[in-house]
């Protein structure tokens, strides 16, 4: 079996664009929460999220793609692939949900008269090839073949979508990839943007974000959390096959060692409560790398700041490390970015890997108030300093998804 | 490492076509092919003739109650479902997972037009307003109505399934992704049985040209499981290298159907390998990207 090492990072998001603002940004316990600016929000139902502020980054559909085109650029930069050829090169990445433009959708409605029912179908009918030929670009398969072509991946293209684990499937996917020898480097890695009205009231009709007003609103494990806050970004990381990385005298962040994928089968929003489907792909992760439980020196969890997910997720952590639990340390890094939706595990992947090599545990911000049904070693207040081998980094989405990966220092 | 690799069989096929489905037959590919005109929906599809769990059906979207149409068909084929439930054919739900194919879910839908139209203020968008009326017009659930990993979900609660998950969205070729990422968990032990699961539908879809209204489906399964449990073996894959889509059929009207194409291209290849009357399977071979791709059956 091949051994999957990371030889490349790229991330953009609330926290900063590229590695060494991230990494200054993690340490830092910098909080990427704030009022939303990409749109006018008076009155407005939603009014804090986890920006990108970069300069320059359009602020309509091509917004995800711009997003993950600067985590590749950067992360193959990194790698040292900018301009070199790889010929077994393929791509595994997973694209958020594209938006709708409803600027153009009102301007077709102002020519529509009102109506309901088959009239109404038919008037969609007609609205559809208009839309779609405005979308089309940026539809996932599209879009993943516009970035794989951008770096010079001419191998398999995966393109998926598991919920907010999407990430961690799409370097699992990756990962499986090298392991078979389909590839020696896999270009893996996800990119959302649901910072817009549409998705951000799809995700408060649900009832899942924060109930509060305020940049502290993220708050994973506290006893006072009431949901997360949308975050947008995207990461990239180069995957690649040890020895193909050690010839080219590569620079090795970690190894992917362990990669674990189940469903909760329990519910489409809820998860199981006593968080079985967590604690299998953690399972799964951990006998992936060939690693017991007690190595692991970090976990970067879930930790979205749901009250049932937390509680789910403390759970899923107790199952699988037993009377352990409390000596593994714990952060959501989601408390800094909010929740990156589609691209969560991939940017958490990196700042897992980030922690990993700078010998650091990142915060979790917001967290002052134990809650006994998250009995976890929790990370609050600022970062600190710490060595450690092995990192998990969790990643569970809607319809019961759940994904961990195990990373290792090399 | 190929020494140690599982072996894998079809036990399980599903397909729904507007010409007609059947879990056995598949007759309905070869009037498709041979009968291109296909009209774009299924129009006598009632999900509830296929699902019995009344509070999935409450939200499932078309596209996925296809999807798990097929998949209930595909494994009432390989013996569970009606009145035999998973457990009774695999001790451990953990080691059964899905694997879907699926298009992106158009979220142009009729409640999300009317709550634009009511918070047009002046002719222009009000996002107040807009924020106000959501709550009376869109389903609370509109955002699991739209993810493509739903399908996956609803499978997985229809049959118990708990092991491992993938939803590709590659376009035409993420059915035969589907397939061949289903062969790999179960060649590497880390399962003994992947629904793997498609379809397409063309409401109000934001695609350039129609797309034909399909699903299909096949269940996977380790060898030793399948003939453990004595159900009958249709196929047996062999994977030999990555693989992407098998070639597809370009008179079928869903050979562009980007997210259930290859899938039945890949049953439509099983149907002709069951023709020659010999236990065979596909063989996946490797193909560069963007070129045609190949699909052969050989001899078990």
């Amino acid at each position: 079996m091949k051994t999957v090492v990371i030889t490349g990072l790229g991330v953009i998001s609330p926290l900063g664009r590229g590695v060494p603002a991230t990494t200054m940004a993690l340490q830092s316990g910098h909080n990427g929460v704030r009022r939303i600016q990409q749109f006018e929000r008076r009155g407005f139902p939603v009014q804090f999220a986890g920006e990108v502020t970069e300069a320059g980054i359009p602020n309509d559909g091509r917004r995800m793609a711009a997003l993950a085109e600067l985590a590749l650029d950067e992360a193959l930069e990194n790698a040292g692939l900018n301009g070199a050829s790889t010929p077994r090169c393929a791509f595994s990445w997973a694209v958020g949900k594209p938006g709708l433009d409803l600027q153009q959708l009102t301007e077709a409605l102002r020519h529509l008269s009102p109506a309901t029912g088959e009239v109404l179908r038919e008037q969609l009918d007609q609205i559809a090839p208009a839309l779609a030929r405005q979308r089309q670009s940026e539809e996932p398969p599209a879009l993943t073949a516009r970035l794989a072509d951008r770096v010079g991946a001419g191998g398999a293209r995966y393109c998926s979508y598991t919920a907010c684990a999407s990430g961690n499937d799409a370097l699992g996917l990756g990962k499986r990839l090298i392991e078979r020898g389909v590839a020696d480097v896999v270009i893996a890695g996800a990119t959302d943007a649901q910072v817009h009205p549409l998705g951000l009231l799809e995700f408060d009709l649900l009832d899942a974000l924060a109930q509060e007003d305020s940049e502290h609103a993220c708050r994973p494990f506290d006893r006072q959390r009431t949901g997360f806050v949308v975050g947008e970004g995207a990461a990239a990381l180069v995957l690649e096959d040890l020895e193909h990385a050690r010839r080219r005298g590569a620079r090795i962040w970690g190894r992917l060692a362990g990669y674990g994928s189940s469903l909760d089968c329990y519910g489409l929003t809820k998860c199981h409560p006593e968080g079985r489907g967590a604690a299998l792909a953690m399972n799964t992760a951990l006998a992936d790398a060939g690693l017991d439980c007690s190595a692991i020196g970090y976990i970067n969890a879930h930790g979205t700041g749901t009250v049932l997910n937390d509680r789910a997720e403390a759970a899923a952590i107790h199952r699988v490390w037993g009377g352990r639990a409390r000596q593994v340390p714990v952060s959501s890094t989601k408390s800094m970015t909010g929740h990156l939706i589609g691209a969560a595990s991939a940017v958490e992947a990196v700042l897992t890997l980030l922690a990993l090599a700078e010998g650091f545990l990142p915060a979790t911000l917001n967290y002052a108030t134990f809650d006994p049904e998250c009995d976890l070693a929790v990370v609050s207040g600022a970062a600190r300093p710490a060595r450690f081998r092995a990192a998990m980094s969790n990643g569970f989405g809607f319809g019961g998804q759940n994904s961990a990966l195990v990373l290792t220092a090399v | 490492m190929r020494q140690s690799l599982q072996r894998v069989v079809v036990t399980g096929r599903g397909v729904l076509l507007p010409q007609g489905r059947t879990p056995v037959a598949l007759a309905a590919f070869r009037a498709q092919i041979a009968k291109p005109e296909t009209p774009p929906r299924i129009a006598d599809f009632r999900a509830a003739d296929y699902i019995s769990h009344p509070k999935l059906l409450r939200v499932m979207q078309r596209t996925f109650a296809l999807t798990a149409a097929a998949a209930v068909l595909a494994m009432r084929e390989a013996g569970v479902g009606d009145s035999t439930a998973l457990s009774a054919v695999h001790p451990n739900p953990a080691r059964c997972g899905v694997a879907v194919a699926m298009a992106d879910i158009s979220p142009l839908t009729p409640d999300l037009i009317e709550t634009l139209r009511e918070s047009l203020i002046g002719g222009e968008l009000n996002l107040e307003r807009f924020g106000e009326t959501a709550r009376h017009h869109l389903h609370p659930f509109r955002r699991l109505s739209l993810l493509a990993n739903m399908a996956a979900a609803h499978i997985s609660l229809l049959f118990g399934l708990q092991g491992p998950s993938f939803t590709l969205t590659s376009g035409l070729e993420a059915g035969g992704q589907s397939v061949h990422e289903a062969y790999w968990t179960i060649a590497e032990g880390a399962a003994d049985l992947m629904v793997c699961a498609a379809a397409d539908s063309p409401d109000y879809a934001l695609t350039p040209s129609p797309v034909a209204e399909a699903g299909g489906s096949l269940v996977l399964e380790n060898l030793i499981q399948a003939q453990a449990r004595g159900i009958p073996v249709l196929a047996e894959l062999r994977a030999v290298s990555h693989a992407v889509a098998p070639p597809v059929p370009e008179s079928a009207a869903w050979a562009k159907s980007p997210g259930s194409g290859s899938l039945l291209a890949i049953l439509a290849a099983l149907d002709d390998v069951g023709r020659d009357g010999a236990q065979a399977g596909l063989e996946f071979m490797h193909h560069a990207h963007g070129q045609p791709t190949d699909i052969r059956a050989v001899q078990s």
